[in-house]
């Protein structure tokens, strides 16, 4: 009678103590499982330097922070905030990161916003992830990009929109005080035009013009001088292939001492 | 459009023979049944047929027009008076819109308008293709072998051209051509500089004999005497 008691008595309270004990138990699962996923990535971002593979003409690069300008030699380094600058009939060739190159052709003004290389030690696929934000204030520029980037890893800033490459691709980009002129001719893009919320996507073989005169994209193949942009833009591109295959074979300092 | 015809007559027969006897068999509200029944199934079939066949006409004859016409956007008057780099620039801007995949009907269509300009198109579709020197032998032989399908009398030129475009590609090449690399039109193509097909200039390649490295003021290993 008296044992029955007690236990009814005490119910409540080793209710409590059960309650208790699984709330820490799932305290500490929870705490064991952040720390376990904290110890999981192991990501290391650097920010990297653009380098000059190949060099026609002059251009000149200039550090705004700093008000300095020096003239680009071959195989000198564009850094994130710094300004690029190519003169009339010049043309640069620059490798942005493993498998990011650009053909900067004449009279083009870029800035490069950012451009870095983060690596995760632990991850199983796709340890390297790269990133680069540049900005095309006036000019042309042919983009080779050979890797999957993910969402707002590689962007281009211009004054009439945001072009974001979401897959391997080589994009030719126009761009003029009044007009965007792009070209797809691998992969895809998505352009967000200046002041409005959606995107358009442009697969390869079409090309589109910002302001758009209305018809919106349309096929190369149609047009003379996009035929004429792809034959020249698939030139680049083996060159600067060629251009990144030379400098990843050639020795480092040290190994020629 | 006379295919397309000739398909409708088809389906009308058989609809015709294979149908009408076997439906007076039956008797009842069966016989209603079973005619529509096998009708749709027929012309099911026969749709089916139809659009297969269409298809193919379409996969075989669309590469030619869309090339046609991007010769023509491209300032020619026609195919045959466009020039060499009119046409070539037509077709590689038109490859950049069609899967890679289909790449060697694209290469028969526009040698098959300009057979004259086999090895350039066939250099045009190994260019437009994207690079990838892992797996080349998967996409250069379909090219090189559509090429050669289409134009077998320029098959030398095709695989010279080739070779010139793709050097590090130069076994898969000699795959699709079914060239032997021992054969004289292999050796002949990466002949070095210097060296004769008759006699070999040891002077103008190099030495491979050993003991000749000392002469030449080449370094010699220190561990031997």
């Amino acid at each position: 009678m008296n044992a029955a008691r007690v236990n009814v008595l005490f119910e409540p309270r080793l209710r409590g103590c059960q309650t208790k004990r699984t709330a820490t138990t799932f305290l500490n699962a929870t705490l064991l499982g952040i720390s376990f996923l904290c110890g999981c990535e192991m990501k290391v971002t650097r920010e990297v330097e653009a380098r000059v593979l190949e060099l026609h003409g002059s251009s000149s690069v200039s550090n705004i922070a700093r008000l300095t300008t020096r003239p680009l030699q071959p195989d000198s380094r564009w850094k994130p905030g710094e300004r690029l600058r190519t003169d009339e009939g010049a043309t640069v060739d620059l490798s942005l990161l493993p498998g990011g190159l650009m053909h900067v052709e004449a009279g083009s003004e870029l800035f490069l916003r950012s451009l870095s290389i983060t690596k995760d030690g632990n991850a199983v696929t796709e340890a390297v992830q790269r990133r680069f934000r540049i900005e095309v204030v006036s000019g042309t520029i042919l983009l080779l990009v050979q890797f999957q980037p993910g969402a707002g890893d590689c962007v281009v800033q211009t004054p009439h929109g945001l072009l974001s490459i979401r897959q391997s691709a080589l994009c030719h980009l126009e761009v003029e005080e009044k007009k965007l002129r792009l070209i797809t001719i691998r992969g895809a893009l998505d352009f967000t035009p200046s002041g409005s919320a959606n995107f358009t996507r442009l697969e390869a073989g079409y090309f589109e013009e910002w302001p758009a005169p209305g018809s919106g994209a349309r096929a190369s193949e149609l047009d003379s001088r996009a035929q004429e942009i792809i034959e020249k833009s698939l030139g680049v591109e083996r060159k600067l292939l060629i251009l990144q295959a030379r400098r990843r074979l050639t020795p480092f300092q040290w190994r020629q001492l | 459009m006379i295919s397309h015809s000739l398909l409708l007559i088809l389906q009308k027969h058989l609809a015709q023979q294979t149908f009408a006897p076997r439906a007076y068999r039956l008797s009842g509200p069966f016989r209603t049944e079973r005619i529509t029944l096998r009708s749709v199934r027929l012309s099911a079939f026969c749709a089916f047929l139809t659009f297969c066949f269409l298809n193919a006409t379409n996969v075989l004859a669309a590469p030619v027009d869309e090339i046609r016409n991007a010769v023509i956007a491209g300032g020619a008057g026609n195919v045959e008076a466009a020039t060499p780099a009119q046409f070539v620039r037509a077709f590689s801007a038109v490859l950049t819109r069609v899967p890679e995949r289909k790449y060697p009907d694209y290469v028969s269509g526009a040698i098959k308008l300009r057979s004259d300009l086999a090895p350039q198109i066939t250099v045009a579709a190994l260019r437009a293709h994207e690079n990838d020197p892992k797996d080349s032998c998967h996409w250069v032989d379909p090219i090189l072998r559509a090429a050669i399908a289409a134009a077998p009398t320029a098959k030398d030129a095709i695989v010279r051209a080739a070779l010139q475009a793709e050097p590090f590609s130069k076994e898969c090449i000699f795959a699709a051509a079914g060239i032997k690399d021992g054969d004289g039109i292999g050796t002949a193509f990466f002949r070095p500089s210097g060296v004769d097909a008759g006699s070999i200039n040891s002077s103008a390649i190099g030495t491979i004999n050993p003991a000749n490295l000392s002469a030449q003021g080449n370094e010699v290993s220190r561990s031997r005497p």
